[in-house]
Protein backbone atom coordinates (compact mmCIF):
# COMPACT_ATOMS: atom_id res chain seq x y z
CA UNK A 1 0.00 0.00 0.00
CA UNK A 2 2.77 2.39 0.93
CA UNK A 3 4.50 1.60 -2.37
CA UNK A 4 1.38 2.54 -4.24
CA UNK A 5 1.07 5.83 -2.40
CA UNK A 6 4.67 6.88 -2.40
CA UNK A 7 4.94 8.05 -6.06
CA UNK A 8 2.10 10.52 -5.58
CA UNK A 9 3.42 11.76 -2.24
CA UNK A 10 5.90 14.37 -3.55
CA UNK A 11 3.32 15.97 -5.81
CA UNK A 12 0.81 16.12 -2.95
CA UNK A 13 3.48 17.74 -0.79
CA UNK A 14 4.22 20.26 -3.51
CA UNK A 15 0.58 21.28 -3.57
CA UNK A 16 0.45 21.67 0.18
CA UNK A 17 3.72 23.55 0.54
CA UNK A 18 3.70 27.28 -0.19
CA UNK A 19 5.47 28.38 -3.34
CA UNK A 20 9.15 29.10 -2.74
CA UNK A 21 10.93 32.02 -4.25
CA UNK A 22 14.42 31.36 -5.48
CA UNK A 23 16.81 30.90 -8.33
CA UNK A 24 17.40 27.87 -10.48
CA UNK A 25 21.03 27.36 -11.43
CA UNK A 26 21.93 25.20 -14.42
CA UNK A 27 25.36 23.77 -15.05
CA UNK A 28 25.56 22.76 -18.68
CA UNK A 29 28.44 20.33 -18.98
CA UNK A 30 29.98 18.40 -21.82
CA UNK A 31 28.13 15.19 -21.03
CA UNK A 32 25.16 16.29 -19.02
CA UNK A 33 23.58 19.07 -17.06
CA UNK A 34 22.72 19.63 -13.42
CA UNK A 35 20.07 21.92 -12.01
CA UNK A 36 19.50 23.17 -8.50
CA UNK A 37 16.80 25.30 -6.94
CA UNK A 38 18.12 27.58 -4.23
CA UNK A 39 16.47 30.26 -2.16
CA UNK A 40 17.79 32.67 0.43
CA UNK A 41 16.55 33.09 3.97
CA UNK A 42 17.81 34.83 7.08
CA UNK A 43 19.49 31.62 8.19
CA UNK A 44 21.36 31.10 4.95
CA UNK A 45 20.98 29.60 1.52
CA UNK A 46 18.39 26.84 1.17
CA UNK A 47 18.91 24.12 -1.43
CA UNK A 48 15.45 22.80 -2.27
CA UNK A 49 15.86 20.40 -5.16
CA UNK A 50 18.35 19.04 -7.64
CA UNK A 51 18.18 17.58 -11.12
CA UNK A 52 20.72 15.55 -13.08
CA UNK A 53 20.55 14.76 -16.75
CA UNK A 54 23.00 12.92 -18.97
CA UNK A 55 23.07 13.50 -22.72
CA UNK A 56 22.87 10.73 -25.29
CA UNK A 57 25.59 12.43 -27.32
CA UNK A 58 28.46 14.71 -26.45
CA UNK A 59 29.72 18.09 -27.55
CA UNK A 60 33.15 16.75 -28.24
CA UNK A 61 33.26 13.84 -30.61
CA UNK A 62 35.66 11.68 -28.65
CA UNK A 63 34.51 8.39 -30.05
CA UNK A 64 35.12 7.40 -33.66
CA UNK A 65 31.39 6.77 -33.98
CA UNK A 66 30.60 9.70 -36.22
CA UNK A 67 28.57 11.66 -33.68
CA UNK A 68 28.07 15.18 -34.89
CA UNK A 69 27.77 16.70 -31.41
CA UNK A 70 24.88 18.32 -29.58
CA UNK A 71 22.62 20.56 -31.60
CA UNK A 72 20.92 23.64 -30.23
CA UNK A 73 17.56 21.90 -30.52
CA UNK A 74 18.74 18.93 -28.47
CA UNK A 75 20.14 21.23 -25.83
CA UNK A 76 16.85 23.10 -25.63
CA UNK A 77 14.95 19.80 -25.20
CA UNK A 78 17.26 18.54 -22.45
CA UNK A 79 16.91 21.76 -20.53
CA UNK A 80 13.15 21.65 -20.88
CA UNK A 81 13.17 18.11 -19.50
CA UNK A 82 15.18 18.76 -16.38
CA UNK A 83 14.22 22.33 -15.47
CA UNK A 84 11.69 22.85 -12.66
CA UNK A 85 8.52 24.43 -14.00
CA UNK A 86 7.43 27.88 -12.88
CA UNK A 87 3.71 27.19 -13.02
CA UNK A 88 3.46 27.99 -9.33
CA UNK A 89 4.46 31.55 -10.09
CA UNK A 90 7.32 33.14 -8.28
CA UNK A 91 10.28 31.03 -9.39
CA UNK A 92 11.30 33.23 -12.22
CA UNK A 93 15.05 33.50 -12.25
CA UNK A 94 17.23 31.08 -14.13
CA UNK A 95 20.98 31.33 -14.56
CA UNK A 96 23.08 28.94 -16.63
CA UNK A 97 26.75 28.20 -17.01
CA UNK A 98 27.97 26.80 -20.30
CA UNK A 99 30.56 24.02 -20.72
CA UNK A 100 34.19 24.90 -20.13
CA UNK A 101 35.09 26.91 -23.17
CA UNK A 102 37.87 29.08 -24.43
CA UNK A 103 39.74 30.89 -21.69
CA UNK A 104 42.87 32.55 -22.98
CA UNK A 105 45.42 34.91 -21.56
CA UNK A 106 46.25 37.81 -23.80
CA UNK A 107 47.45 41.38 -23.81
CA UNK A 108 44.57 43.87 -24.04
CA UNK A 109 45.70 45.00 -27.50
CA UNK A 110 45.22 41.49 -28.87
CA UNK A 111 41.44 41.36 -28.31
CA UNK A 112 40.56 42.36 -31.87
CA UNK A 113 43.37 40.37 -33.39
CA UNK A 114 42.06 37.96 -36.08
CA UNK A 115 44.56 35.35 -34.95
CA UNK A 116 43.12 35.48 -31.44
CA UNK A 117 39.61 35.14 -32.84
CA UNK A 118 40.70 32.13 -34.86
CA UNK A 119 42.32 30.64 -31.78
CA UNK A 120 39.12 31.06 -29.77
CA UNK A 121 37.07 29.49 -32.58
CA UNK A 122 39.46 26.58 -32.59
CA UNK A 123 39.14 26.18 -28.80
CA UNK A 124 35.35 26.26 -28.94
CA UNK A 125 35.46 23.48 -31.53
CA UNK A 126 32.27 21.42 -31.72
CA UNK A 127 30.33 23.88 -29.59
CA UNK A 128 30.56 26.55 -32.28
CA UNK A 129 28.25 25.90 -35.19
CA UNK A 130 28.85 27.66 -38.50
CA UNK A 131 27.52 31.22 -38.33
CA UNK A 132 27.48 31.35 -34.53
CA UNK A 133 28.73 34.47 -32.83
CA UNK A 134 31.35 34.38 -30.07
CA UNK A 135 30.32 35.95 -26.78
CA UNK A 136 33.19 36.97 -24.50
CA UNK A 137 33.92 38.61 -21.21
CA UNK A 138 37.29 39.64 -19.91
CA UNK A 139 38.89 40.60 -16.61
CA UNK A 140 42.13 42.03 -15.42
CA UNK A 141 44.65 39.67 -13.82
CA UNK A 142 45.81 41.12 -10.54
CA UNK A 143 47.75 44.36 -10.75
CA UNK A 144 49.36 43.39 -14.03
CA UNK A 145 48.57 44.51 -17.52
CA UNK A 146 47.31 41.20 -18.81
CA UNK A 147 43.72 40.17 -19.36
CA UNK A 148 41.87 36.89 -19.31
CA UNK A 149 39.25 36.38 -21.98
CA UNK A 150 36.49 33.84 -21.56
CA UNK A 151 34.41 33.02 -24.63
CA UNK A 152 31.39 30.86 -25.35
CA UNK A 153 29.37 30.02 -28.42
CA UNK A 154 26.57 32.54 -28.98
CA UNK A 155 24.38 29.89 -30.61
CA UNK A 156 24.72 27.52 -27.68
CA UNK A 157 24.05 30.36 -25.22
CA UNK A 158 20.91 31.30 -27.16
CA UNK A 159 19.75 27.65 -27.24
CA UNK A 160 20.20 27.30 -23.47
CA UNK A 161 18.42 30.59 -22.86
CA UNK A 162 15.62 29.52 -25.18
CA UNK A 163 15.18 26.31 -23.19
CA UNK A 164 15.11 28.25 -19.93
CA UNK A 165 12.59 30.72 -21.35
CA UNK A 166 10.34 27.91 -22.55
CA UNK A 167 10.17 26.61 -18.97
CA UNK A 168 8.63 29.92 -17.87
CA UNK A 169 11.71 31.84 -16.75
CA UNK A 170 11.57 35.37 -18.03
CA UNK A 171 15.11 36.63 -17.62
CA UNK A 172 17.64 33.91 -18.31
CA UNK A 173 21.28 34.81 -17.79
CA UNK A 174 24.38 33.02 -19.00
CA UNK A 175 27.13 33.43 -16.45
CA UNK A 176 30.86 33.05 -17.00
CA UNK A 177 32.20 29.74 -15.69
CA UNK A 178 35.41 31.20 -14.14
CA UNK A 179 33.34 33.68 -12.11
CA UNK A 180 31.00 30.92 -10.98
CA UNK A 181 33.96 28.73 -10.00
CA UNK A 182 35.31 31.59 -7.91
CA UNK A 183 31.96 31.85 -6.16
CA UNK A 184 31.92 28.09 -5.56
CA UNK A 185 35.25 28.51 -3.83
CA UNK A 186 33.76 31.24 -1.61
CA UNK A 187 30.83 28.97 -0.72
CA UNK A 188 33.21 26.21 0.43
CA UNK A 189 34.06 28.16 3.59
CA UNK A 190 37.83 27.60 3.59
CA UNK A 191 40.77 29.82 2.90
CA UNK A 192 41.47 28.04 -0.38
CA UNK A 193 42.24 29.97 -3.57
CA UNK A 194 42.38 27.09 -6.06
CA UNK A 195 39.45 25.13 -7.41
CA UNK A 196 39.62 22.21 -9.81
CA UNK A 197 36.47 21.17 -11.58
CA UNK A 198 37.21 17.70 -12.76
CA UNK A 199 34.51 16.05 -14.81
CA UNK A 200 33.98 13.18 -17.16
CA UNK A 201 35.29 15.03 -20.20
CA UNK A 202 37.04 18.11 -18.88
CA UNK A 203 39.35 19.36 -16.17
CA UNK A 204 39.44 23.07 -15.40
CA UNK A 205 41.62 24.77 -12.82
CA UNK A 206 40.82 28.23 -11.53
CA UNK A 207 42.85 30.48 -9.25
CA UNK A 208 40.88 33.13 -7.39
CA UNK A 209 42.20 36.46 -6.25
CA UNK A 210 42.10 37.51 -2.64
CA UNK A 211 38.52 38.38 -1.69
CA UNK A 212 37.84 42.03 -0.81
CA UNK A 213 37.54 43.13 2.79
CA UNK A 214 34.50 41.55 4.42
CA UNK A 215 31.61 43.75 5.34
CA UNK A 216 29.30 42.89 8.21
CA UNK A 217 25.82 42.38 6.81
CA UNK A 218 24.08 41.51 10.04
CA UNK A 219 22.68 45.05 10.28
CA UNK A 220 19.99 44.27 7.73
CA UNK A 221 18.52 41.55 9.92
CA UNK A 222 20.46 38.62 8.47
CA UNK A 223 21.64 36.00 10.89
CA UNK A 224 24.21 34.46 8.57
CA UNK A 225 27.15 36.25 7.03
CA UNK A 226 26.88 36.19 3.29
CA UNK A 227 30.07 35.03 1.67
CA UNK A 228 32.19 37.65 -0.01
CA UNK A 229 32.54 36.44 -3.57
CA UNK A 230 36.05 35.92 -4.83
CA UNK A 231 37.02 37.05 -8.31
CA UNK A 232 38.69 34.73 -10.81
CA UNK A 233 42.32 35.34 -11.57
CA UNK A 234 43.53 32.62 -13.87
CA UNK A 235 41.51 29.89 -15.50
CA UNK A 236 42.86 27.05 -17.57
CA UNK A 237 41.39 23.93 -19.11
CA UNK A 238 43.71 20.95 -18.83
CA UNK A 239 43.42 19.06 -22.09
CA UNK A 240 43.56 15.28 -22.01
CA UNK A 241 43.02 15.04 -18.26
CA UNK A 242 39.32 14.15 -18.28
CA UNK A 243 38.14 11.16 -16.26
CA UNK A 244 36.96 9.47 -19.43
CA UNK A 245 40.63 9.38 -20.43
CA UNK A 246 41.39 7.24 -17.38
CA UNK A 247 38.60 4.86 -18.26
CA UNK A 248 39.87 4.71 -21.83
CA UNK A 249 43.30 3.82 -20.56
CA UNK A 250 41.92 0.70 -18.92
CA UNK A 251 39.26 0.06 -21.55
CA UNK A 252 36.26 0.68 -19.27
CA UNK A 253 34.42 3.35 -21.25
CA UNK A 254 30.77 2.48 -21.59
CA UNK A 255 29.67 2.50 -25.20
CA UNK A 256 26.04 2.86 -24.20
CA UNK A 257 24.80 6.26 -25.30
CA UNK A 258 21.52 6.48 -23.43
CA UNK A 259 19.85 9.35 -21.69
CA UNK A 260 19.85 9.32 -17.90
CA UNK A 261 17.77 11.84 -16.00
CA UNK A 262 16.64 12.25 -12.43
CA UNK A 263 15.20 15.11 -10.48
CA UNK A 264 13.96 15.75 -6.96
CA UNK A 265 11.80 18.66 -8.03
CA UNK A 266 8.14 17.62 -8.35
CA UNK A 267 7.61 20.12 -11.11
CA UNK A 268 10.07 18.78 -13.64
CA UNK A 269 8.85 16.93 -16.68
CA UNK A 270 11.05 13.93 -15.93
CA UNK A 271 10.17 11.98 -12.82
CA UNK A 272 13.06 10.04 -11.25
CA UNK A 273 11.43 6.66 -11.61
CA UNK A 274 10.43 7.03 -15.25
CA UNK A 275 13.86 6.34 -16.66
CA UNK A 276 15.81 3.63 -14.92
CA UNK A 277 18.25 2.55 -17.62
CA UNK A 278 20.95 3.39 -18.47
CA UNK A 279 22.57 4.09 -15.11
CA UNK A 280 24.19 7.34 -14.12
CA UNK A 281 27.76 7.66 -15.36
CA UNK A 282 30.26 6.78 -12.62
CA UNK A 283 33.94 5.93 -12.53
CA UNK A 284 35.85 2.95 -11.32
CA UNK A 285 37.11 4.00 -7.91
CA UNK A 286 40.13 1.72 -7.73
CA UNK A 287 43.47 3.44 -7.17
CA UNK A 288 45.17 1.42 -9.91
CA UNK A 289 42.78 2.68 -12.53
CA UNK A 290 42.95 6.33 -11.55
CA UNK A 291 46.60 6.69 -10.50
CA UNK A 292 48.09 7.18 -14.01
CA UNK A 293 45.49 9.81 -14.87
CA UNK A 294 45.91 11.65 -11.57
CA UNK A 295 49.70 11.61 -12.00
CA UNK A 296 49.41 13.13 -15.46
CA UNK A 297 46.94 15.72 -14.24
CA UNK A 298 49.10 16.56 -11.22
CA UNK A 299 52.02 17.43 -13.50
CA UNK A 300 49.79 19.81 -15.48
CA UNK A 301 48.43 21.30 -12.27
CA UNK A 302 51.94 21.83 -10.92
CA UNK A 303 52.92 23.60 -14.12
CA UNK A 304 49.86 25.83 -13.89
CA UNK A 305 50.53 26.53 -10.21
CA UNK A 306 54.07 27.63 -11.02
CA UNK A 307 52.78 29.92 -13.73
CA UNK A 308 50.08 31.35 -11.44
CA UNK A 309 52.72 32.09 -8.78
CA UNK A 310 54.45 34.37 -11.26
CA UNK A 311 51.35 36.53 -11.69
CA UNK A 312 50.81 39.68 -9.64
CA UNK A 313 48.23 39.27 -6.88
CA UNK A 314 48.00 35.49 -7.19
CA UNK A 315 47.91 33.44 -4.00
CA UNK A 316 48.23 29.75 -4.77
CA UNK A 317 48.74 28.65 -1.16
CA UNK A 318 46.21 26.80 0.94
CA UNK A 319 44.32 23.65 0.09
CA UNK A 320 43.06 22.76 -3.36
CA UNK A 321 39.29 22.25 -3.62
CA UNK A 322 37.98 19.57 -5.93
CA UNK A 323 34.50 19.54 -7.44
CA UNK A 324 32.71 17.76 -10.26
CA UNK A 325 32.62 14.01 -10.79
CA UNK A 326 36.15 13.66 -9.35
CA UNK A 327 35.07 15.57 -6.27
CA UNK A 328 32.43 12.97 -5.61
CA UNK A 329 35.10 10.24 -5.63
CA UNK A 330 37.16 10.25 -2.41
CA UNK A 331 40.01 8.27 -3.92
CA UNK A 332 40.75 10.95 -6.53
CA UNK A 333 41.18 13.59 -3.85
CA UNK A 334 43.46 11.27 -1.92
CA UNK A 335 45.58 10.42 -4.98
CA UNK A 336 45.83 14.05 -6.03
CA UNK A 337 46.85 15.11 -2.55
CA UNK A 338 49.62 12.49 -2.60
CA UNK A 339 50.76 13.56 -6.06
CA UNK A 340 50.79 17.31 -5.32
CA UNK A 341 52.01 17.04 -1.75
CA UNK A 342 49.40 19.45 -0.43
CA UNK A 343 45.90 19.08 1.02
CA UNK A 344 43.04 18.50 -1.38
CA UNK A 345 39.47 18.97 -0.13
CA UNK A 346 36.25 17.83 -1.73
CA UNK A 347 33.74 20.60 -2.25
CA UNK A 348 30.80 20.49 0.11
CA UNK A 349 27.61 22.51 0.47
CA UNK A 350 27.62 24.75 3.52
CA UNK A 351 24.06 26.09 3.29
CA UNK A 352 21.34 25.66 5.90
CA UNK A 353 19.20 23.19 3.93
CA UNK A 354 19.59 20.33 1.48
CA UNK A 355 17.06 18.38 -0.60
CA UNK A 356 15.06 15.85 1.43
CA UNK A 357 16.76 12.79 -0.11
CA UNK A 358 20.20 13.95 0.98
CA UNK A 359 21.35 10.55 2.24
CA UNK A 360 20.72 8.85 -1.11
CA UNK A 361 21.78 11.79 -3.27
CA UNK A 362 24.99 12.11 -5.30
CA UNK A 363 27.82 14.05 -3.70
CA UNK A 364 27.52 17.83 -3.26
CA UNK A 365 30.51 18.48 -5.48
CA UNK A 366 28.55 17.34 -8.57
CA UNK A 367 26.28 20.37 -8.07
CA UNK A 368 28.95 22.88 -6.97
CA UNK A 369 28.85 24.97 -10.15
CA UNK A 370 25.05 25.05 -10.40
CA UNK A 371 24.79 25.99 -6.71
CA UNK A 372 27.37 28.74 -7.02
CA UNK A 373 25.62 30.09 -10.12
CA UNK A 374 22.27 30.22 -8.30
CA UNK A 375 23.67 31.68 -5.06
CA UNK A 376 25.41 34.43 -6.99
CA UNK A 377 22.04 35.74 -8.16
CA UNK A 378 21.04 36.91 -4.71
CA UNK A 379 22.10 40.51 -4.26
CA UNK B 1 32.81 44.78 -12.92
CA UNK B 2 29.96 43.25 -10.92
CA UNK B 3 29.43 39.53 -11.49
CA UNK B 4 25.72 40.08 -12.02
CA UNK B 5 26.43 42.31 -15.00
CA UNK B 6 27.99 39.42 -16.92
CA UNK B 7 25.59 37.95 -19.43
CA UNK B 8 27.03 35.95 -22.28
CA UNK B 9 23.76 35.88 -24.20
CA UNK B 10 24.09 37.26 -27.74
CA UNK B 11 22.92 40.84 -28.04
CA UNK B 12 20.38 39.83 -30.67
CA UNK B 13 18.80 37.35 -28.30
CA UNK B 14 18.86 39.81 -25.42
CA UNK B 15 17.03 42.34 -27.61
CA UNK B 16 14.51 39.67 -28.51
CA UNK B 17 13.92 38.87 -24.83
CA UNK B 18 13.58 42.56 -23.99
CA UNK B 19 11.13 43.03 -26.88
CA UNK B 20 9.14 39.98 -25.78
CA UNK B 21 8.99 41.19 -22.20
CA UNK B 22 7.79 44.63 -23.37
CA UNK B 23 5.15 43.04 -25.62
CA UNK B 24 4.12 40.70 -22.80
CA UNK B 25 3.87 43.63 -20.42
CA UNK B 26 1.69 45.62 -22.83
CA UNK B 27 -0.45 42.59 -23.56
CA UNK B 28 -1.00 42.20 -19.82
CA UNK B 29 -1.86 45.89 -19.53
CA UNK B 30 -4.26 45.54 -22.46
CA UNK B 31 -5.90 42.43 -21.09
CA UNK B 32 -6.17 44.03 -17.66
CA UNK B 33 -7.74 47.15 -19.18
CA UNK B 34 -10.13 45.05 -21.23
CA UNK B 35 -11.10 43.03 -18.20
CA UNK B 36 -11.60 46.22 -16.21
CA UNK B 37 -13.85 47.66 -18.92
CA UNK B 38 -15.83 44.44 -19.22
CA UNK B 39 -16.22 44.10 -15.47
CA UNK B 40 -17.18 47.79 -15.11
CA UNK B 41 -19.73 47.48 -17.90
CA UNK B 42 -21.11 44.32 -16.34
CA UNK B 43 -21.37 45.95 -12.94
CA UNK B 44 -23.03 49.05 -14.43
CA UNK B 45 -25.49 46.91 -16.39
CA UNK B 46 -26.27 44.84 -13.33
CA UNK B 47 -26.77 48.00 -11.26
CA UNK B 48 -29.05 49.47 -13.91
CA UNK B 49 -31.11 46.31 -14.10
CA UNK B 50 -31.40 46.29 -10.33
CA UNK B 51 -32.59 49.91 -10.38
CA UNK B 52 -35.12 49.15 -13.12
CA UNK B 53 -36.48 46.17 -11.27
CA UNK B 54 -36.69 48.26 -8.08
CA UNK B 55 -38.57 51.02 -9.85
CA UNK B 56 -40.94 48.49 -11.42
CA UNK B 57 -41.61 46.93 -8.03
CA UNK B 58 -42.33 50.34 -6.44
CA UNK B 59 -44.57 51.30 -9.35
CA UNK B 60 -46.52 48.10 -8.90
CA UNK B 61 -46.90 48.83 -5.19
CA UNK B 62 -48.02 52.42 -5.90
CA UNK B 63 -50.60 51.46 -8.51
CA UNK B 64 -53.63 51.49 -6.13
CA UNK B 65 -52.52 54.81 -4.62
CA UNK B 66 -52.09 56.33 -8.05
CA UNK B 67 -55.55 55.22 -9.16
CA UNK B 68 -56.98 56.64 -5.91
CA UNK B 69 -55.17 59.92 -6.49
CA UNK B 70 -56.52 60.04 -10.01
CA UNK B 71 -60.05 59.47 -8.70
CA UNK B 72 -59.51 62.19 -6.08
CA UNK B 73 -58.42 64.62 -8.76
CA UNK B 74 -61.47 63.81 -10.83
CA UNK B 75 -63.80 64.24 -7.84
CA UNK B 76 -62.09 67.49 -6.82
CA UNK B 77 -62.51 68.89 -10.28
CA UNK B 78 -66.14 67.82 -10.33
CA UNK B 79 -66.66 69.36 -6.87
CA UNK B 80 -65.13 72.60 -8.00
CA UNK B 81 -67.40 72.61 -11.00
CA UNK B 82 -70.45 72.01 -8.77
CA UNK B 83 -69.38 74.79 -6.41
CA UNK B 84 -68.99 77.22 -9.25
CA UNK B 85 -72.36 76.21 -10.55
CA UNK B 86 -73.99 76.73 -7.13
CA UNK B 87 -72.34 80.12 -6.79
CA UNK B 88 -73.64 81.16 -10.19
CA UNK B 89 -77.09 79.90 -9.36
CA UNK B 90 -77.02 81.78 -6.05
CA UNK B 91 -76.19 84.98 -7.79
CA UNK B 92 -78.89 84.50 -10.39
CA UNK B 93 -81.82 83.40 -8.17
CA UNK B 94 -83.86 86.18 -6.44
CA UNK B 95 -83.55 86.12 -2.65
CA UNK B 96 -86.57 86.14 -0.30
CA UNK B 97 -84.49 86.25 2.88
CA UNK B 98 -85.71 89.67 3.96
CA UNK B 99 -89.37 88.65 3.69
CA UNK B 100 -88.81 85.45 5.65
CA UNK B 101 -86.98 87.44 8.35
CA UNK B 102 -89.79 89.94 8.55
CA UNK B 103 -92.25 87.04 8.68
CA UNK B 104 -90.38 85.58 11.62
CA UNK B 105 -90.61 88.84 13.57
CA UNK B 106 -94.28 89.18 12.59
CA UNK B 107 -95.08 85.67 13.77
CA UNK B 108 -93.37 86.29 17.10
CA UNK B 109 -95.30 89.52 17.59
CA UNK B 110 -98.59 87.92 16.58
CA UNK B 111 -97.90 85.09 18.99
CA UNK B 112 -98.07 87.61 21.84
CA UNK B 113 -101.82 87.70 22.53
CA UNK B 114 -101.55 90.32 25.29
CA UNK B 115 -100.26 92.86 22.81
CA UNK B 116 -97.54 93.86 25.20
CA UNK B 117 -94.95 93.96 22.41
CA UNK B 118 -95.07 96.67 19.82
CA UNK B 119 -92.52 96.76 17.02
CA UNK B 120 -91.14 100.17 16.31
CA UNK B 121 -88.67 99.43 13.48
CA UNK B 122 -87.00 96.53 11.73
CA UNK B 123 -83.78 96.95 9.76
CA UNK B 124 -82.22 94.07 7.85
CA UNK B 125 -78.64 94.81 6.85
CA UNK B 126 -75.83 93.01 5.13
CA UNK B 127 -72.46 92.71 6.76
CA UNK B 128 -69.26 93.58 4.84
CA UNK B 129 -67.95 90.99 2.39
CA UNK B 130 -65.17 88.60 3.59
CA UNK B 131 -66.26 88.56 7.19
CA UNK B 132 -66.54 85.23 8.87
CA UNK B 133 -69.35 84.27 11.11
CA UNK B 134 -68.79 81.69 13.78
CA UNK B 135 -71.46 79.28 14.72
CA UNK B 136 -70.60 76.68 17.30
CA UNK B 137 -67.60 74.61 16.15
CA UNK B 138 -68.50 74.83 12.49
CA UNK B 139 -67.04 77.42 10.26
CA UNK B 140 -69.31 78.95 7.66
CA UNK B 141 -68.19 80.94 4.72
CA UNK B 142 -70.33 82.34 2.03
CA UNK B 143 -69.86 83.87 -1.28
CA UNK B 144 -72.32 86.64 -0.23
CA UNK B 145 -72.13 88.70 3.02
CA UNK B 146 -74.12 87.50 6.05
CA UNK B 147 -77.33 89.28 7.01
CA UNK B 148 -78.27 90.62 10.39
CA UNK B 149 -81.45 92.34 11.68
CA UNK B 150 -81.84 95.28 14.03
CA UNK B 151 -85.22 95.41 15.75
CA UNK B 152 -86.46 98.26 17.94
CA UNK B 153 -89.55 97.49 20.07
CA UNK B 154 -91.49 98.68 23.03
CA UNK B 155 -92.43 96.12 25.65
CA UNK B 156 -94.85 96.82 28.40
CA UNK B 157 -94.31 93.53 30.12
CA UNK B 158 -90.93 91.97 30.81
CA UNK B 159 -92.40 88.48 30.86
CA UNK B 160 -93.86 88.91 27.37
CA UNK B 161 -90.56 90.36 26.19
CA UNK B 162 -88.77 87.20 27.34
CA UNK B 163 -91.35 85.03 25.62
CA UNK B 164 -90.92 87.05 22.44
CA UNK B 165 -87.17 86.64 22.61
CA UNK B 166 -87.55 82.91 23.28
CA UNK B 167 -89.82 82.54 20.26
CA UNK B 168 -87.32 84.34 18.08
CA UNK B 169 -84.41 82.22 19.38
CA UNK B 170 -86.35 78.98 18.83
CA UNK B 171 -87.42 79.96 15.35
CA UNK B 172 -84.22 78.67 13.77
CA UNK B 173 -83.99 81.55 11.40
CA UNK B 174 -81.62 83.38 13.65
CA UNK B 175 -78.29 82.19 14.81
CA UNK B 176 -77.62 84.64 17.60
CA UNK B 177 -80.13 86.96 19.25
CA UNK B 178 -78.76 89.70 21.51
CA UNK B 179 -80.28 92.61 23.41
CA UNK B 180 -78.31 95.63 22.33
CA UNK B 181 -79.81 98.43 24.38
CA UNK B 182 -82.80 98.63 26.81
CA UNK B 183 -84.24 101.75 28.40
CA UNK B 184 -87.26 102.01 30.64
CA UNK B 185 -89.61 104.93 30.14
CA UNK B 186 -90.03 106.55 33.59
CA UNK B 187 -93.54 107.73 32.86
CA UNK B 188 -95.14 104.64 31.40
CA UNK B 189 -92.73 101.99 32.74
CA UNK B 190 -92.44 100.49 29.27
CA UNK B 191 -89.12 99.16 27.95
CA UNK B 192 -87.54 100.46 24.73
CA UNK B 193 -85.36 97.57 23.60
CA UNK B 194 -82.99 97.28 20.62
CA UNK B 195 -82.37 93.69 19.55
CA UNK B 196 -79.68 92.42 17.17
CA UNK B 197 -80.08 89.05 15.49
CA UNK B 198 -77.78 87.32 13.00
CA UNK B 199 -79.80 85.83 10.22
CA UNK B 200 -79.10 82.26 9.32
CA UNK B 201 -79.26 82.23 5.53
CA UNK B 202 -80.50 78.83 4.49
CA UNK B 203 -79.21 78.95 0.99
CA UNK B 204 -75.56 79.23 2.16
CA UNK B 205 -73.57 76.14 1.45
CA UNK B 206 -72.60 74.05 4.47
CA UNK B 207 -69.05 72.76 4.07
Amino acid sequence: MSNLLSPSLPSAKSWLQPARRGVVGIDVGMHGLTTVHVSESKKGYRWHSRGLSQYATTFVDEEPSGNSGVTALQMRRWIEEVMPRTLCGPRRKGVAVLPPAAAVLRWPNDINDPLLQASIRSDLGAMLSPGDSIESCSWQIGAGNRQMIYSVSGGLAAAVAEGISRCGYQTPRIDARPHVMARALSLHSTAAHTLIEWGWSDCTIMFAGRPPETTDQTESGRIFRKPVWSKPLLCRTLRGCSLSSAMKMVGQVSTEAGVYAESTDPQTRTAPQRRTAPQRRTIDQSSETLRPLVQAAAEEIQRTLRYAQSLDGADVGGPIVLCGLAGSTPVVAQLLSEALGRPVERWRWDGCQRPLDHSAAPDDSLFAIALAAACGEFP
Amino acid sequence: MNDLSINLLPLKYRRKIAMLSIVRCWVRVGVATLLLVVVSAGVALFHRNQQHSGVARLEKLAEPIQSQMLLNDQLSSELNAVRKRIAHLGQLAPSDDALQTLGAFALATAHDESKAIRLKSIAIQQAKLGTTVHSGSNMKSSSSAPMYALVSLVATDEVQLNEWLGFIRQHGRFRDVRIGRSLQDPLTGAWNVDIEADVDVEKELQL
